[in-house]
């Protein structure tokens, strides 16, 4: 029995009893009708009774009106069987009226009961049957006040039947989803449109779990919203295996997006499916476009065929790894890149896909051609300067001096190397300030300077030029020392210098003038090594000129030679990074 | 300094220096003197070194590889299409030398000056 049924059936009790009212009437003014009848027979019947008694039939002065009278009479009587007739037919059709009315209200009555018995059963079933299902079900009127639940309602969240029966099912709403859930259920009872939402609903033991709610209209035949029927859908784990999916998917962006390589993936081939967003950030070149081989673009042209090549090789089960350049948008030039990727293996050990990464080794590249370079560049100088030191010692000796004096000189020389190498080294690429110079060698040998004048401008000398200059100075302040020119009161040396352009080089011009110092010691002055270096080391080694003079008051040497770039070799670059003229 | 006239061996040969330390160029030249041959050079500069082999004829160079700004090959390359001999003296270790000298002797500093005159003086008189 359906919706449908149950009201064709009160319709038909509405006719019957409209039928029945109407029956009833008919009877009522028949009996009327019957009770006027009789009364006229019995009036009729009076009449002849009267007139039968008080005139004989054989009488006759009125004989006329006798017979009028007994005309009356059998006319009346004859009225009188009609209507005793009409009143049987009328008593007749009553009764069958009557019966028939009887037979189906009889009739009707048992059908009511059998839809009655019918509808008894099925609301059973019905609620058998929502105790069957998992789901939470409830019923509302069409306003949307809950009129029924379903026991795994009750069980669940713990509500009595009765009293809770048309309390709102709110309150068992988290009170984060309330406000939400309460809108768009008056929404969606306004409207009379299917309701649908999840949110948290609160156990008899206190704890929420997430349901999916859905509820729809249940219409009558006029299409009129008459009631709502609802299903609560327990949801929970597959909310919270949804959330925790999520959180692993964002936590898997978080750490692909965090670190510094670019990271892609790719099925069998090389062809990329995913690229994070460094990649297009890096190279310029979109997820989309870098998909399948679209991603070779990203790569120096001359590299491409070697990363070709390094897929199609590319074997189950071991690691993939690439050396290629990728050009870097920002910079507008390739980088060095490492590319590894490792295949994702299956159940049944194919290759699902390929998790790659790209780093950066452009600096690693470069640093480490860099220290080869320092490296060699450095082993390059230990042996030079072995090499001066061995030309120094050899130098040094001179015949008939005392091995005393010979230590001396040597110590003195090796000294002055020492300094200018700590000088050259204190500082990377730095040059050596020419008077730092000049002023170190003479506090090394001289504690009185007074009568020492220096005077110049400011000079930066590369590594060559300050290790012999500072051999030169160290040699003319020895020699000085030895005969007389900074112990005599008289005497004073006067150190001063230019740069001046010649051709089209700066020129250093370097004067020492020594005054005040008798001819006569000065003229036996010997400076074998001291000599040689300024007048031949200087102008070999540093393409320059080198002269010395004896003269009345004491030494005048003059030193020049081309100032080229600071040239210290322990931090020149490697060819190739300076041919690119690039420096961040 | 002892001068031994009797190990000599480089009698009527020229041999050009190109090395930028003074002093290592200088022994260098004395010994290539004291075993009676001929000093062309010593030179400072690649430059002056290669038109030294035009206008010389060397029949032997000793060469350095650095001079001060990084190493250059261009001398090494030239007397190899001279077929004139020579040695490398040099600060670097074999593998600063190109593959295609590797069959150039080579002796590293600090060098023994007296054996450097023996490896010319066999290298020039191999045949």
């Amino acid at each position: 029995l359906d919706q449908a049924d149950i009201a064709r059936l009160l319709d038909e009790i509405e006719q019957l009893h409209t039928a029945l009212e109407a029956s009833t009437e008919e009877n009522n003014r028949l009996l009327d009708d019957r009770e006027q009848l009789l009364d006229r027979i019995a009036t009729q019947s009076r009449v002849l009774q009267r007139a039968g008694m008080s005139e004989p039939p054989d009488y006759d002065p009125y004989d006329a009106r006798r017979s009028e009278t007994n005309e009356e009479l059998r006319v009346a009587f004859k009225e009188l069987q009609v209507l005793t007739e009409e009143l049987e037919v009328a008593n007749t059709s009553l009764h069958e009226a009557n019966r028939q009315l009887d037979h189906r209200v009889e009739t009707r009555t048992h059908e009511i009961a059998e839809a009655n018995a019918a509808l008894t059963i099925s609301e059973a079933a019905f609620r058998a049957i929502t105790d069957l299902v998992p789901d939470l079900l409830w019923r509302t009127d069409r306003t949307g006040v809950a009129r029924w639940y379903n026991r795994r309602w009750y069980d669940y969240t713990g509500q009595e039947p009765k009293r809770d029966s048309t309390t709102g099912w709110d309150s068992v709403v988290h009170p984060r989803d309330r406000a939400i859930c309460r809108a768009a259920w008056q929404s969606a009872v306004i409207n009379g449109e299917p309701y649908s939402q999840q949110h948290r609903v609160r156990g008899a033991d206190g704890k929420y779990r997430w349901f999916l709610v859905r509820a729809e209209p249940f219409r009558n035949e006029r299409g009129e919203v008459v009631q709502w029927f609802g299903a609560v859908t327990d949801i929970h784990n597959q909310r919270v295996a949804m959330e925790a999916l999520q959180q692993g998917e964002t936590r898997f962006r978080s750490l692909v997006e965090g670190v510094p390589q670019l990271v892609w993936r790719a099925v069998d081939g090389g062809r990329w499916t995913w690229s994070s967003p460094q990649w297009t950030a890096y190279t310029g070149l979109s997820e989309e476009a870098s998909r399948q081989l679209g991603w070779l673009r990203a790569f120096h042209p001359d590299d491409r065929g070697a990363a070709r090549l390094a897929w199609s090789r590319a074997v189950a089960g071991e690691p993939l790894d690439i050396e290629g350049r990728i050009y870097h948008k920002r910079e507008r030039r390739h980088r060095h890149f490492r590319t590894r990727a490792m295949p994702v293996i299956g159940e049944n050990g194919e290759v699902v896909e390929w998790l790659g990464t790209s780093t950066d080794v452009d600096d690693l590249l470069e640093l480490q051609a860099r220290q080869t370079t320092l490296l060699s560049e450095l082993q390059h100088r230990v042996r030079n300067l072995l090499t001066m030191i061995r030309s120094v010692v050899r130098r040094s000796l001179i015949e008939g001096q005392s091995a005393e004096d010979y230590v001396q000189h040597l110590e003195g020389r090796l000294a002055a190397m020492a300094r200018t190498q700590v000088l050259l080294t204190r500082k990377t690429n730095a040059g050596i300030e020419l008077e730092d110079l000049i002023r170190d060698e003479l506090v090394a040998q001289v504690a009185d300077d007074k009568r020492v004048t220096i005077a110049g401008p400011s000079v930066m000398l590369g590594a060559k030029a300050a290790e012999v200059l500072a051999l030169a100075i160290h040699e003319l302040a020895t020699n000085s020392l030895k005969y007389g020119a900074l112990d005599r009161p008289s005497a004073t040396i006067e150190i001063n210098w230019v740069v001046e352009r010649r051709r089209a080089e700066r020129w250093l011009r370097l004067s020492w003038r020594e005054s005040g110092v008798p001819i006569v010691e000065a003229a036996p002055r010997r400076v074998g090594f001291g000599t040689e270096l300024i007048t031949e080391r200087v102008p070999y080694e540093l393409r320059g000129d080198g002269e010395m003079a004896l003269s009345p008051g004491g030494l005048h040497c003059t030193v020049s030679f081309p100032l080229s770039q600071g040239q210290s070799l322990l931090v020149s670059d490697p060819p190739e990074l300076r041919k690119a003229g690039r420096r961040r | 300094m002892i001068d031994r006239r009797s190990s000599s061996g480089l009698e009527g040969r020229r041999v050009l220096v190109l090395e930028d330390d003074f002093y290592t160029a200088t022994d260098l030249a004395k010994e290539i003197s004291r075993r009676g041959g001929s000093v062309v050079g010593p030179f400072r500069d690649v430059a002056e070194s290669l038109v030294a082999v035009a206008t010389a004829a060397p029949d032997g160079a000793l060469v350095d590889v650095n001079l001060g700004d990084g190493p250059d090959f261009a001398l090494a390359q030239r007397l190899r299409d001279e077929n004139v001999p020579f040695i490398f003296v040099t600060g670097y270790d074999a593998g600063s030398i190109p593959t295609e000298f590797a069959e150039v002797p080579r002796i590293d500093k600090p060098a023994d000056i007296r054996r450097v005159g023996q490896l010319l003086t066999a290298l020039l008189n191999r045949g």
